[in-house]
């Protein structure tokens, strides 16, 4: 196979993982997953979580806090679309909300507001949340211990 | 020989990475000096269009003769066949320990991806 023939095969690889990536994620995730919003260390954020899911998946979340509401939010994530999609979907709907609403916020939300997506990845959305909530509880232990110490 | 491992790191003492496509580094090992070079797989990981046809056609521009990783999806195992290289899968250890493991012949080149596709 010459550079001409590999180049044509890739892009025709390409195009079958798009059309079954589609098929998987719906047009919502897929375009989600396509251009990842919130994706990306966040320089001076206030607090940040790490978390390892069952299927290897590494998750960060950063957020940012002004006036006790989570005001930015951003991911990281060395796994699959469909931990982005969960991580990128989880930042977009905690922005704005207070603590509590955020700790309110579960993986069957954010499985709901993505719509379409692969019964086997759910557990994506799980990681995502679950590591904004240990993201957020960092933060409020900080503030918390700040208050003790009188600072 | 010219073979490329999935590594968690940079170098030979590094643990293999299982994952192909999403791997943070490959290394490109010459197995007859043992000398290295270490590819970044960032990129690729972060590309969000398929990450293991992108670490594959990279690999294949090394000049690779055979990949050692953990597993491999359908996609990127048809890229890596059609640039002509071998694949083993279910590799474990350091980097080095999966080289030399390869190259006292204890190793079964696989005939197809040993995962599921997942983008």
């Amino acid at each position: 196979m010459d550079d001409q023939e590999f180049e044509v095969l890739i892009n025709k690889i390409q195009n079958e993982v798009f059309t079954e990536a589609k098929d998987a994620l719906g047009e919502k995730g897929f375009d989600r997953w396509r251009n990842p919003k919130y994706f990306g260390v966040m320089a001076e954020a206030d607090s940040h979580a790490r978390m390892k899911g069952s299927c290897g998946d590494t998750m960060e979340m950063y957020i940012r806090v002004k006036d006790n509401r989570v005001e930015q939010v951003s991911y990281v994530t060395d796994g699959c679309s469909s931990s982005s999609i969960a991580g990128s979907f989880t930042a977009e709907m905690a922005m704005g909300k207070t603590f509590e609403e955020v700790l309110d916020l579960t993986g069957p939300d954010v499985l709901h507001e993505i719509g379409t997506f692969p019964k086997a990845e759910e557990h994506c959305a799980h990681l995502a949340v679950t590591t904004l909530h240990e993201a957020v509880n960092c933060f409020l232990v900080e503030q918390m211990k700040g208050e003790k110490q009188g600072i | 020989m010219i073979v490329a491992v999935t590594a968690k790191g940079t170098h030979l003492s590094d643990e293999v990475d299982p994952r192909f496509g999403r791997a943070p580094y490959i290394l490109i090992v010459d197995t007859e000096t043992m000398k290295y070079e270490s590819l970044d797989n960032s990129e690729n990981v972060n590309a969000f269009k398929g990450a293991g046809i992108q670490a594959a056609t990279m690999v294949a521009d090394k000049g690779v003769e055979v990949l050692l990783t953990g597993y491999c999806g359908p996609n990127a195992f048809r890229t890596v066949q059609a640039a002509g290289m071998k694949v083993v899968s279910d590799v474990t250890g350091t980097v080095e320990q999966a080289v030399k493991t390869f190259l006292g012949g204890n190793v079964t080149y696989s005939e197809e991806a040993n995962t599921e596709g997942h983008w």
